[in-house]
């Protein structure tokens, strides 16, 4: 990959990588383990009951489209299946860490997510549910960013604001990588699979060759319709162009617009009031 | 904050500064709420305007002003792509919707 070099020289200067905290990293050694079942996962996150609270938090934060609160982890597992768990777990250490980035950043993260899921249910993706948590984690290159290379964020502010720039713009004119990138150098270090890191890397470079093209196309539009519909910060104040293979790739035209983005919308009026924080 | 004549005063309206009457007697301090009664009797009083709060109906009019404007401010420069420009008319239809 061409940007290859640049990522390497940026992520050389991070002194110490976002941690995973230890009761997750202790989750995620049982997850490894060969004869682990759903069951024996959920039993250990239940014992956690900090842990705990922080999954079922996220769980009923609306974007798995439960319609019912989940009140316990056994449900919870239950109903999400064992690949959607994996990524839970990493989305909900990762929720205040990306509230820790700038204000904005974890509504735009959950409204992406809620959009996500609602576009894979519609156009029948897999796994809806680890959709929206890689939904909640696309902008997390931009977190790492904030709190671990303040010098280069600081430029990447001042490009943004002086020449009305996208945030991934100014990223290119002044380090040659995006978040995309840092954000999928990240997670990749964070064990999350394939199926999660691709989509993330490609949501502002769609490439119908790349593995999982159909999970980053639904995350590049999901995108762009939480921008569009105004509710947290992406760090920018711009719309990017959608990729029309990104579309093609999801099977969506012009009047499947309209009914998707009213299904969004009829699901992000609690968004609307601002109390979504991490 | 806007002056209104007393005609056009509403019950529920909050006085925005002290009020006098023609021959400048004190007559209501700012903050008062005006009820029909009190209306009826600055009538009488000779009182031909009130300076009132803006209701709270013109907030979410100035609210939904601002939100119109930041939408077509993030939109500018997409008019040429057709889905884009259909993303924008459903969005400009949810901030309507919003301060309905
Ligand atoms: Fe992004
Ligand atoms: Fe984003």
């Amino acid at each position: 990959m061409k940007d290859e070099p640049h990522l390497q020289k940026l992520v050389s200067k991070i002194v110490r990588l976002p941690a995973l905290p230890d009761n997750v990293l202790a989750i995620q050694r049982l997850i490894r383990a060969p004869d682990t079942t759903a069951e024996t996962v959920g039993q250990a996150i239940a014992r956690d009951q900090a842990l705990s609270a922080q999954v079922l938090k996220l769980v009923n934060s609306g974007f798995y489209g439960f319609t019912t609160p989940v009140a316990s982890i056994a449900h919870a597992v239950v109903l999400l299946g064992f690949g959607a768990l994996k990524t839970l777990l990493v989305s909900t250490a990762a929720a205040s860490l990306i509230g820790s980035a700038f204000p904005g950043l974890y509504p735009h993260s959950l409204t992406c997510a809620r959009i996500a899921f609602i576009l894979a249910r519609r156009q029948g993706l897999d796994e809806p549910d680890e959709l929206s948590a890689a939904g909640l984690l696309h902008d997390i290159g931009k977190m790492v960013l904030a709190t671990h290379l303040p010098e280069e964020y600081e430029a990447v502010k001042k490009a943004v604001h002086e020449r009305n720039l996208l945030f991934m713009d100014a990223e290119t004119a002044t380090m040659g990588v995006t978040h995309a990138d840092l954000g999928a150098w990240l997670l990749a270090q964070w064990r999350l699979p394939a199926q999660t890191v691709e989509p993330i890397r490609r949501h502002h470079a769609f490439d119908p060759d790349a593995p999982f093209a159909e999970r980053a196309a639904a995350l590049h539009l999901a995108d762009i319709l939480a921008r569009a519909e105004g509710v947290g910060d992406p760090g920018d104040s711009r719309i990017p162009r959608p990729d029309p293979r990104a579309l093609a790739a999801l099977g969506i035209g012009l009047p499947d617009i309209r009914p998707l983005m009213d299904e969004a919308f009829d699901q992000l009026t609690d968004l609307y009031s601002g109390d979504a924080a991490a | 904050m806007n002056t209104l004549p007393l005609q056009k005063a509403r019950p529920g309206d909050v006085l925005a500064t002290d009020l006098t009457t023609p021959e400048g007697v004190f007559a209501l301090g700012k903050g008062a709420t005006l009820s029909a009664s009190v209306l009826a009797r600055l009538d009488k009083m000779g009182v031909a305007s009130v300076t009132i709060r803006s209701r709270s109906d013109d907030d979410s009019a100035a609210a939904m002003n601002t939100a119109l404007a930041q939408l077509a401010a993030r939109f500018a420069g997409c008019e040429t792509d057709p889905i884009l420009a259909e993303i924008r008319r459903v969005a400009e239809d949810h901030v309507r919707l919003r301060f309905e």
